[in-house]
C-alpha cells in the first residue's frame, strides 16, 4: 500500500519507521495500563538504534 | 508455525495448567496481528518471498519472549509462595496477589528485544541487512529498514508478552482462589 505513496525509497524507509516505531510506543502504551512503565527506554533504545544504524552505513560507505 | 511456536515456550510453564493454550494464542494475538497490520500498511512485502521469511522472525522472537515471561513467572510465583498466600489470607484478589512477578516477568522478557534495539548498529549489524545489501538495496534503506524489523519484533513480543501473562495469572489459581503452582509439586 504504501509503495504507491511513495516512489523515493528513503522517503518510504522513514515512513516505515515511523509506522513500526508508532506501533512499539501504542504496545508500551498498552502496558503502561499495567502499571508497567517502558516508555523511556523504548523511546531512547530506538533513537539509538536508528542513529547507530545510519552511522554505520555512513562509515561502511566511505571505506 | 503458530502452533510449533506455542508448543515449544510452553515447556518453560511445567506445572500451570493449559500453557500451551496460552502460549499459542499469545503468540497468535502478538506477533499475528502485527504481521497482518504491518502487512496492509505495506511495512512488510505482502510476497511471500518477503511475508514468510520476515514473519517467521516476529514469530520465534515472540516465541522466546513468552517462554522467557512464562519461564520467569512461575520461578517468582514459586519463590514467593508465602507472600502470595498472605496476601490472599488477607483478602487480596488473586490477580492483585502476583500482579509484582507479573510486571517483573513482562519487563524481563523484553529486555533482549530492547537491548538489541539499543545496541542496533554498533554491537552488531544484523543479517537481514547484510542480505539486503547482498540482493542490492540501497545501503541507507536496508539500514532503516532492519531497524523497521527490530522495532516490529519489539512490538510483537511485547504484545504477546502483555496477552500471556494476562492469560495465565487466571490459570495458576483455582476458581476458589487457590494458588496451583507449589514448590515440589
Amino acid at each position: 500500500m504504501l509503495n504507491r505513496f511513495f516512489s523515493s525509497q528513503l522517503t518510504l524507509g522513514l515512513i516505515q519507521a515511523a509506522i513500526a516505531a508508532a506501533a512499539a510506543l501504542i504496545v508500551v502504551l498498552l502496558a503502561r495500563k499495567r502499571q508497567i512503565h517502558l516508555e523511556k527506554e523504548l523511546v531512547i533504545a530506538m533513537v539509538r538504534g536508528i542513529i547507530q544504524m545510519l552511522r554505520s552505513v555512513r562509515f561502511s560507505s566511505c571505506c | 508455525m503458530i502452533t510449533a511456536a506455542g508448543a515449544t515456550s510452553a515447556r518453560r510453564a511445567k506445572g500451570i495448567p493449559d500453557a500451551f493454550r496460552v502460549s499459542a494464542w499469545s503468540i497468535a494475538c502478538g506477533a499475528g496481528s502485527v504481521i497482518a497490520v504491518m502487512t496492509w500498511l505495506g511495512v512488510i512485502d505482502s510476497a511471500i518471498t518477503s511475508l514468510v521469511p520476515v514473519g517467521s522472525m516476529l514469530i520465534a522472537n515472540a516465541m522466546n519472549t513468552n517462554g522467557l515471561a512464562l519461564n520467569r513467572l512461575r520461578s517468582d510465583v514459586l519463590s514467593h509462595v508465602g507472600e502470595i498466600e498472605t496476601a490472599l489470607a488477607l483478602g487480596a484478589g488473586s490477580e492483585n496477589s502476583v500482579s509484582p512477578y507479573v510486571q517483573a516477568s513482562f519487563e524481563a522478557s523484553l529486555i533482549p528485544a530492547i537491548d538489541s534495539l539499543r545496541s542496533l548498529g554498533i554491537v552488531w549489524i544484523p543479517g537481514l541487512m547484510a542480505g539486503m545489501l547482498l540482493s542490492g538495496a540501497r545501503p541507507i534503506y536496508a539500514a532503516i529498514y532492519q531497524f523497521v524489523v527490530l522495532t516490529m519484533i519489539f512490538a510483537s513480543s511485547g504484545l504477546t508478552a502483555l496477552v500471556s501473562t494476562l492469560l495465565i495469572r487466571g490459570r495458576i489459581f483455582t476458581p476458589a482462589q487457590q494458588l496451583l503452582l507449589q514448590p515440589g509439586r
